[in-house]
C-alpha cells in the first residue's frame, strides 16, 4: 500500500459558461502522505477551491485521475462515493453550512447517523467531540444563537466526528478575527496529532499556511510550488 | 342573474369594474412613478417560470370558484328562463275560478257561459292586452292504438280557432300553420313531447278516455314546442270539440291572457295588467274592508319592522312598500286592492302579522281574501322568470357558500406565497433600504408582482372556472335526466357575470397582497436574516398618544389636503393647488380607507394581543346571539374569541412576571387550542340546553371548521419543539433513514409560519370533503328499503281523476296475464288537499295540508311505524288501525307535520295544530283535536288524531283519515286516485307493475316502483353530492399547489445546504427523499388533522340532523371514499414534490457549495 493517501495526477477541470471556456485546473499533479497537513494557497480565482472539490470527489474531474486511498474516486457510482465521503472523508467550509434547523449536536452526528451508527452512539459520539472543540454547553443551541468561532468548531467537530481519514477545509478562518483564526488552526494541528488524520486546508491566511506540514501554491490552474 | 346575493347585477358590475380600474390606474401611475421598483418587483415573474405557473395555479382560485358558480348560476337561470319563455310564448298570464259551481267534478271547475262572455268582453277593452284565449284544459289519459304506448295524464286542450290573435302561430314541425278552425271532429294536432310519449305518427289513431267514454282520433300534424302546445305532452283540439267531449258546452276553465309586445317585451306589462285585473275582479266592499282591518298603528309597526330586515328581495320590498304607503289613504289605492290579491306575498304579511300576537286579524284576514274574488289572475311566465332568477342566483349563493373554504384556502395561499417571496428575498430587501429604499418602496414591490400575478391568474381562472361550469352542467344535465324528461340546462353565460367573477378575484387577491406585502415591509430584517423566531408583540410599542395622533392625522387627511390646496390658491399657485386637489382626490377615493383601517388596527393591536379587546369582542358576540340573533355560528365564534382573548390575557400577565415569552406563548397558544377544540368537538345541543336553541346552517360548519382548524394548527405548531425532540426516538428504527427524516421533519418544524399556513389549507380541504363524504353517506343510505318507507307496499298507481277504476279487484280478476293471485294486497286511498286547523280555535289561522282518504282494506294491510300513539289507542299499530276502521273520525298525522322540540320556541306552523306540548320526540300524546275545512264545498269536519308515524315514510307531510269521512262531503262519490300494491313475489315487479298499467291505460293508470324511485332518488342524491364535492375538491387544488411553491422555493433557499448535506454523505436519493418526507409531513399531518376534525364534526352534524328532523339517518364513515381522496391528495402533493425534490438531488455538490 503506498504511503500516500491522495495521489493526484495530471487532473484537469474546465468550466463551461455560455460561450466562456475557463481552464480552473490545468494539469496538476499532487501527493498527499496520511496524517500530513497541507496548505493550498494562492490568490483568488487560481484554482484552490476547485482543487479540493476535484480531489475530495465533490466535483467531476475532466482529465487525469485521483486516487484517494488507492480508491478511483471518480469511477465509483455517485452512490458509492457518497458513502465513501459519509465514512472516509470530513468536510470544514469557510461559510460554515451547518443546517440552520439543527442545534449543534445534531448537525454533528448527522455523519455518524448517515453511516449506521445508532442514535445513542451518534449523540455520545458527538457529545464527546462537542466536548473536545469546547461546547459542550452550547450543544442544544441552534448555528443562529452561535458566534462565527463556535460555528466553525461545531463544523469541525462535525468533520471529525467519524474519525475520517481525511479532512477538506476550504478557508475555515476566512470569516474569523485573527484570534478565533488561531484558536482554530491550533484545534486543527491538535486533532492532527492525536487522531492522525489527513487535513488538506485550501486558505489566504499566511498564519495557517505557516503552521502546516507543507504548502503548496498555486497560480493560474497550476502548482506554481509544492513545499 | 339579475342578483347576487340581493345585490343587482349590474351595480356589483359597475362597482367592482370602477374598483379594478381604479386600482390598476393607479398603481400604473406608481408604476410609472417608480420604474426602478416596478421592474424589481415584476423581474422574478419572468425569472422563475416553473415558480410563477405555480403561483398562478395557486392564486388564481378563487377566480376559478367564483366562475364556475357564476357560470353554472347563468346556465340555470338561461335554461329556466328559455324554457319559461319557450313554454309559455306569448302567454303571460291566466284566469281560473276559484269557486266550485254547481255542474263541477271533482278536480274540475268551470266558468259558465254567461260569466265567459262578460269576462271576455272586459278583459277585450284593456288596452295592454293583445291576445284573449278561453280555453278548456284537462288531462285525460291517452293510448296510440298502433303502438300501444300511453300516457295517464295527457294534457287535452281545446282553444278557439277565431281568438288566436295575440298568442302568435301555431306551428307545425315541418314549418307550416297548423289550423285548429279545419280540423274534422276527429282530428287532432298533438305536441312533439306527446308524440315522442306515444312513439306517434301522423295519421296515428289515438284513444281518449274521457268519462268512461272512448274517444278515437287521428293525428293531423305535430305541433312545435311551446305556447298552446306547451312542453309536456299534449292534444290541442277546438274549444267546440272540447266542450262536447267534457259536455260544457260554451264554458271554459281557463282564460289565457297575452300581453301587448313579443315573447319577452310581453312580460314587461305583466304587473299592470295583474294590477288592473285583480282590481277589477276584487269585491271592492271586500278590498275595503280589508284595507280597514289593516289600517292600525301596531299592524303598520309590524311591517315596517319586516321591511327593514336585510334579506329581503326587492319584489317583496317594493310589496311591502305598497302597504306602508297605502294602507293609511282615505281611498283604496289599485296597489293595494291588486296585493290584496297576491297570494304569495299576502302569505308573508299575514304570517308576520300572526307572528307579532295579532292573531284576530290574520284569521279576519284570511276570510276575507277568501271571498276577495271569484277569479284568480296567475303571472305564470312572471312567476317562472322569477323562479329562473331565483334558481339561478340560489345555484350561485350555494356554489359560493360551500366553496368559502376553497376560498379560504386560496387566500392563505396567496399569503403563504409571498411570505416565501419575502423570505426568499430578505437579503435583497435589506440592500434596497440600506441604500434608502423605503418601507412603502417594498410594499410597493410586492404589489407589483401581487397585481401582475392577479391580472393574469384571474383571467386564466376565469377562464378555467367556465370550463368547469360547462362539466357541472354536463354532470347537472345528466341528473336532472333522471328527475325531469323535459328540462335540460344550456350553457350560457352572461358578460357581467364574467366581469364580476374576474374583478372579485382580482380584488381579493389584491387586498391578500396589500396585507402581506405589509407585512413584509414590517419584517424585521436582521431578525428575518438570522433565522430568529418572529414575535407578535413588537419591540418598541408605540404610545397610546402617538398612536392617537397618527388615528387622528389618517382621519384628517382629506381636510389636510383641501387646507393645503386653498392655502395654494391662496398664493395663486394654480398648478400647484390642482396638484394639490388631484392627490387629495385619489386619497379620498381610493388610498384613505386603507389607511384609515390601518390605522385603526394599529390603534386597538395593542389590546388585541394583551386579550382583553379580543375576549370583549367574544363575550359580546356571545350575548347577541344567544338574545337577538340567535345563531349558533355567532355564539360558536363569540366563544372561541372568548376563550382565545382569556388565554391571551393570561399570556400577558404572565409575561409580566417576567416568564420566558416563549413559554408564556406555548401556555396560551396550547391552551387556547385545546380549549377551542373541546368547545367545538362538543354536540351543540349541549350549549342549547343552557342557552336555548339556536338556528344554525352552512354558516356553522364554515365557523367550526376555521375554529378548529386554526386551533390544531397552532397547538401543533406552539409545541412543533417537543416533536423534534421526540425526534430520536420515533426514528431510531429506520436505521440509515434517520438523517434524512430528521432533516425532512426539522426544516418545516422550524418554519412554523409557513408550515402552519400549508398544514391549515391541507387540514381544510381534507375536513370539508371528510365532512361531505360522511353526509353524503348518511343522507343517501336512509331510504333504501322501499317496504319501509312506503308503508309496506311494492309499488303504486295513479288513474285519472276524471276516469276512476270502479272496481280494482274485480278488473285485475278478469284479466289473462295476471290476476289477484299475484298480490299479496291492493289497497287504495286518495289524495285530498284541505284546511286544518285546532279544533275550536276561533281566531286560529287555517293551514293547508293534504290528506290520503284511505279505505279500510289499507287501514288493515299498511305496515305503518308509528312513532306515538295516544293515551288509550292500545300499544301497537294494530291496535290504533283497527279503532280507525271503528271510529272514521280518527286519525294517523305523518311526522313532518309534528314540529322538532328545538324548534317549538320559534312558534313553527306546526305547534300552532298541536299546542306546544307535543312534537315528533314526545313519548306520549294525548288525543289531539283538528277542524278540518273542505275549500271547494266549504265543509266544516272534526277529526281526532291518535297517532303520529315515522318520517320515514314517504308521505309524512301528509294526514291519513279513513275515506268513509268524507263519503257525505261531495255531491258525488269520492273517486279513488291512488292504489298500492304489494306483490306475492316481488321479482315480478317490473312485469306486473307494467301489466297494471296497461290493462288500466282507459283510467290513465301510471305505476311508480318504489325502489326504483328511491333508486333514482339516491342516485341523484349522490350525484348531487359528489358534484359539490368534487366542487369543493378544487381547494386541494391549492393545497397542493402550496407544497410545490413550497418545494420549490425550498431547493432555491437550501441549494447550498443541499450541497453540504451532499459534501457529508447524502445520497442523491437521500435529497430527494427528504423533499418528499417533508412535504408528505404536512400533507399527512394537515390530512390526519382534517381527518380526525372531519369525522368529529360530522358525527355531531349528523346526530344534530337526526335529532332535528327526526330521520332515522346512520353516521357511517364511507372509509373507502375518504381513503381514496386521502390518497389522491398525497399522491398529487408528492407528484408536485416531486419535481423539485428530483431537481434537488441532481444538484452537484460542489455546484451547490458555490451557489450564495
Amino acid at each position: 500500500m503506498s504511503d500516500y493517501i491522495i495521489e493526484a495526477k495530471d487532473i484537469r477541470k474546465t468550466y463551461n459558461s455560455g460561450s466562456v471556456t475557463t481552464d480552473a485546473i490545468k494539469g496538476i499533479n499532487l501527493y498527499v502522505e496520511r496524517g500530513e497537513i497541507v496548505s493550498v494557497m494562492g490568490p483568488s480565482g487560481c484554482g484552490k477551491t476547485t482543487l479540493l472539490n476535484c480531489l475530495s470527489g465533490l466535483d467531476e474531474i475532466d482529465g487525469g485521475e485521483v486516487l484517494i486511498d488507492g480508491v478511483r474516486l471518480h469511477d465509483l457510482p455517485d452512490n458509492d462515493r457518497s458513502e465513501y465521503r459519509a465514512k472516509q472523508m470530513g468536510f470544514v467550509f469557510q461559510l460554515y453550512n451547518l443546517l440552520p434547523v439543527l442545534n449543534a449536536v445534531e448537525n454533528i452526528e448527522l455523519p455518524l447517523l448517515l453511516s449506521g451508527t445508532s442514535a445513542s452512539e451518534s449523540r455520545r459520539k458527538s457529545m464527546d467531540i462537542l466536548d473536545l472543540v469546547g461546547l459542550t454547553s452550547w450543544a442544544q443551541h441552534k448555528p443562529s444563537e452561535l458566534s462565527g468561532g463556535q460555528r466553525q468548531r461545531v463544523t469541525i467537530a462535525r468533520a471529525l466526528v467519524n474519525s475520517p481519514a481525511i479532512v477538506w477545509a476550504d478557508e475555515p478562518t476566512g470569516d474569523l478575527d485573527s484570534e478565533t483564526a488561531s484558536e482554530i488552526v491550533e484545534l486543527i494541528q491538535d486533532l492532527n496529532r492525536r487522531n492522525g488524520q489527513t487535513f488538506v486546508i485550501v486558505t489566504h491566511s499566511i498564519e495557517v499556511g505557516r503552521r502546516a506540514n507543507r504548502i503548496v501554491n498555486m497560480r493560474d490552474g497550476l502548482i506554481e510550488n509544492d513545499g | 342573474m339579475d342578483e347576487i346575493f340581493g345585490i343587482p347585477t349590474t351595480n356589483l358590475t359597475y362597482v367592482l369594474s370602477t374598483i379594478v380600474i381604479a386600482a390598476l390606474s393607479l398603481l400604473g401611475i406608481l408604476a410609472l412613478r417608480n420604474t426602478v421598483i416596478f421592474k424589481l418587483g415584476v423581474r422574478p415573474i419572468f425569472r422563475r417560470p416553473a415558480q410563477t405557473i405555480l403561483i398562478i395555479i395557486g392564486v388564481m382560485l378563487s377566480s376559478v370558484i367564483m366562475s364556475a358558480a357564476f357560470g353554472t348560476g347563468d346556465t340555470l337561470n338561461f335554461s329556466i328562463r328559455n324554457q319559461a319563455i319557450t313554454g309559455l310564448q306569448y302567454i303571460d298570464e291566466l284566469i281560473i275560478p276559484v269557486k266550485m259551481g254547481t255542474t263541477d267534478t271533482f278536480g274540475s271547475t268551470y266558468i259558465d257561459q254567461k260569466s265567459l262572455t262578460e269576462l271576455i268582453s272586459v278583459l277585450s277593452e284593456i288596452d295592454d292586452i293583445d291576445g284573449i284565449m278561453p280555453q278548456i284544459a284537462e288531462n285525460v289519459p291517452t293510448q296510440n292504438v298502433r303502438t300501444s304506448l300511453s300516457e295517464g295524464q295527457m294534457n287535452l286542450v281545446g282553444i278557439d280557432p277565431d281568438m288566436t290573435d295575440g298568442f302568435g302561430e301555431l306551428k307545425l314541425v315541418d314549418g307550416s300553420l297548423a289550423s285548429v278552425e279545419t280540423l274534422d271532429s276527429d282530428e287532432i294536432y298533438i305536441s312533439t313531447s306527446a308524440m315522442e310519449q306515444l312513439d306517434g305518427l301522423i295519421g296515428d289513431e289515438l284513444d281518449v278516455f274521457i268519462n268512461d267514454q272512448v274517444h278515437r282520433f287521428t293525428i293531423r300534424g305535430e305541433l312545435q314546442r311551446g305556447g298552446f302546445a306547451g312542453i309536456d305532452p299534449t292534444i290541442i283540439m277546438s274549444i267546440s270539440r272540447a266542450n262536447t267531449l267534457f259536455d260544457r258546452i260554451g264554458e271554459a276553465n281557463t282564460v289565457v291572457i297575452s300581453n301587448v309586445g313579443d315573447e319577452i317585451s310581453g312580460d314587461q306589462l305583466t304587473e299592470e295588467v295583474t294590477k288592473y285585473l285583480r282590481t277589477l275582479f276584487n269585491n271592492t266592499v271586500i278590498a275595503q274592508e280589508l284595507k280597514t282591518l289593516f289600517d292600525s298603528p301596531k299592524i303598520i309597526e309590524i311591517i315596517e319592522t319586516k321591511s327593514k330586515e336585510n334579506n329581503i328581495n326587492q319584489k317583496l320590498l317594493d310589496q311591502l312598500n305598497i302597504f306602508l304607503d297605502d294602507v293609511s289613504d282615505a281611498k283604496l289605492s289599485d296597489e293595494l286592492n291588486s296585493l290584496f290579491a297576491d297570494n304569495k306575498y299576502m302569505q308573508v304579511i299575514l304570517k308576520e302579522v300572526e307572528d307579532a300576537g295579532e292573531v284576530s286579524v290574520s284569521s279576519e284576514a284570511y276570510t276575507l281574501i277568501s271571498q276577495l274574488s271569484e277569479y284568480r289572475v296567475i303571472k305564470v311566465k312572471s312567476d317562472l322568470l322569477e323562479s329562473a332568477e331565483e334558481a339561478g342566483e340560489g345555484v350561485t349563493r350555494f356554489f359560493i357558500l360551500f366553496s368559502s373554504f376553497s376560498i379560504t384556502v386560496g387566500i392563505l395561499l396567496i399569503f403563504l406565497i409571498f411570505v416565501m417571496l419575502a423570505a426568499a428575498r430578505k437579503s435583497e430587501m435589506g440592500m434596497a433600504r440600506a441604500v434608502g429604499a423605503k418601507r412603502q418602496h417594498l410594499v410597493l414591490m410586492f404589489i407589483f408582482e401581487g397585481t401582475a400575478y392577479a391580472v393574469v391568474s384571474a383571467a386564466i381562472g376565469v377562464i378555467i372556472g367556465l370550463l368547469v361550469s360547462i362539466l357541472m352542467v354536463t354532470v347537472l344535465n345528466n341528473i336532472f335526466s333522471n328527475i325531469e324528461d323535459n328540462f335540460s340546462l344550456a350553457v350560457h353565460f352572461e358578460l357581467r357575470s364574467i366581469i364580476v367573477a374576474y374583478c372579485l378575484g382580482i380584488t381579493i387577491t389584491l387586498a391578500t397582497v396589500a396585507v402581506s406585502a405589509y407585512r413584509v415591509s414590517r419584517l424585521n430584517i436582521v431578525v428575518a436574516i438570522r433565522g430568529l423566531p418572529e414575535t407578535i408583540l413588537p419591540k418598541h410599542q408605540r404610545s397610546f398618544k402617538q398612536n392617537v395622533i397618527e388615528l387622528l392625522h389618517t382621519l384628517l387627511i382629506p381636510i389636510l389636503g383641501l387646507r393645503q390646496t386653498i392655502l395654494l390658491l391662496a398664493r395663486f399657485r394654480i398648478r400647484d393647488a390642482v396638484k394639490s386637489l388631484f392627490k387629495t382626490l385619489i386619497m379620498l377615493v381610493f388610498l384613505w380607507y386603507v389607511m384609515t383601517f390601518v390605522s385603526v388596527v394599529k390603534f386597538i393591536w395593542p389590546y388585541i394581543v394583551r386579550g382583553w379587546l379580543v375576549a370583549l369582542g367574544g363575550v359580546t358576540l356571545v350575548y347577541m346571539s344567544v338574545n337577538q340573533w340567535e345563531r349558533a355560528s355567532w355564539f360558536g365564534a363569540g366563544v372561541s374569541l372568548c376563550i382565545l382573548g382569556i388565554c391571551l390575557i393570561i399570556r400577558a400577565v404572565i409575561e409580566r412576571y417576567r416568564l420566558r415569552s416563549d413559554v408564556a406563548d406555548r401556555l396560551c397558544f396550547t391552551l387556547s387550542g385545546l380549549l377551542i377544540l373541546a368547545f367545538w368537538a362538543l354536540p351543540f345541543s349541549f350549549y342549547e340546553s343552557f342557552v336555548g336553541v339556536l338556528e344554525g346552517g352552512f354558516d356553522i360548519m364554515f365557523v367550526s371548521g376555521i375554529a378548529m382548524v386554526g386551533a390544531s394548527v397552532w397547538t401543533v405548531m406552539y409545541n412543533a419543539d417537543i416533536l423534534i425532540k421526540l425526534l430520536p426516538l420515533l426514528t431510531s428504527k429506520f436505521g440509515k433513514m434517520r438523517p434524512v427524516l430528521v432533516t425532512a421533519i426539522a426544516y418545516p418544524m422550524s418554519s412554523k409560519f409557513r408550515t402552519g399556513l400549508t398544514l391549515a389549507m391541507f387540514a381544510l380541504v381534507i375536513f370539508t370533503l371528510v365532512i361531505m363524504s360522511v353526509l353524503t353517506v348518511a343522507f343517501t343510505t336512509q331510504f333504501e328499503e322501499p317496504r319501509k318507507v312506503y308503508m309496506g307496499f311494492d309499488f303504486g298507481g295513479e288513474v285519472n281523476v276524471k276516469t276512476p277504476i270502479e272496481n280494482i279487484n274485480r278488473s285485475i280478476n278478469e284479466q289473462n296475464s295476471f290476476g289477484l293471485s299475484n298480490f299479496d294486497s291492493i289497497t287504495s286511498y286518495t289524495d285530498l288537499r284541505v284546511q286544518l286547523r285546532k279544533e275550536n280555535a276561533d281566531a286560529g289561522k287555517w293551514f293547508s295540508r293534504r290528506l290520503m282518504l284511505v279505505d279500510e282494506h289499507f287501514l288493515d294491510e299498511a305496515e305503518i311505524d308509528l312513532k306515538i300513539i295516544a293515551e288509550g289507542y292500545g300499544k301497537t299499530t294494530k291496535d290504533v288501525l283497527e279503532a280507525m276502521k271503528d271510529d272514521p273520525s280518527l286519525a294517523l298525522a305523518g311526522g313532518w307535520i309534528l314540529p322538532n322540540e328545538s324548534d317549538l320556541t320559534l312558534e313553527p306552523d306546526e305547534a300552532r295544530l298541536f299546542g306546544k306540548t307535543l312534537h315528533y320526540e314526545s313519548r306520549n300524546m294525548d288525543l289531539s283535536r283538528l277542524d278540518i275545512r273542505e275549500p271547494i264545498t266549504n265543509t266544516d269536519l272534526s277529526i281526532k288524531v291518535i297517532g303520529i308515524y315515522d318520517r320515514l315514510h314517504s308521505g309524512s307531510g301528509r294526514l291519513v283519515v279513513s275515506k268513509t269521512l268524507f263519503d257525505d262531503v261531495f255531491p258525488f262519490p269520492i273517486p279513488i286516485t291512488n292504489y298500492r300494491f304489494r306483490l306475492a313475489d316481488a321479482s315480478e315487479i317490473k312485469e306486473i307493475s307494467r301489466a297494471v298499467e296497461v290493462a288500466f291505460i282507459e283510467n290513465g293508470m301510471e305505476t311508480e316502483v318504489f325502489k326504483e324511485t328511491l333508486d333514482e332518488r339516491n342516485a341523484s342524491g349522490k350525484a348531487f353530492f359528489r358534484l359539490f364535492t368534487g366542487f369543493m375538491a378544487l381547494g386541494l387544488l391549492v393545497g397542493v399547489a402550496a407544497l410545490g411553491v413550497i418545494s420549490t422555493r425550498a431547493v432555491v433557499e437550501r441549494r447550498q445546504q443541499i450541497g453540504v448535506l451532499r459534501a457529508i454523505g447524502y445520497k442523491r436519493s437521500m435529497i430527494a427523499a427528504a423533499f418528499l418526507i417533508e412535504s408528505s409531513f404536512i400533507s399527512v399531518f394537515g390530512s390526519i388533522i382534517g381527518l380526525t376534525l372531519g369525522l368529529v364534526l360530522s358525527y355531531n352534524a349528523v346526530n344534530d340532523i337526526r335529532s332535528e328532523i327526526g330521520l332515522g339517518i346512520e353516521y357511517t364513515v364511507p372509509w373507502i371514499q375518504i381513503g381514496s381522496i386521502l390518497a389522491i391528495s398525497y399522491a398529487f402533493s408528492l407528484l408536485t414534490t416531486f419535481v423539485p425534490a428530483r431537481q434537488a438531488s441532481r444538484i452537484y455538490p460542489a455546484e451547490a457549495l458555490r451557489y450564495e
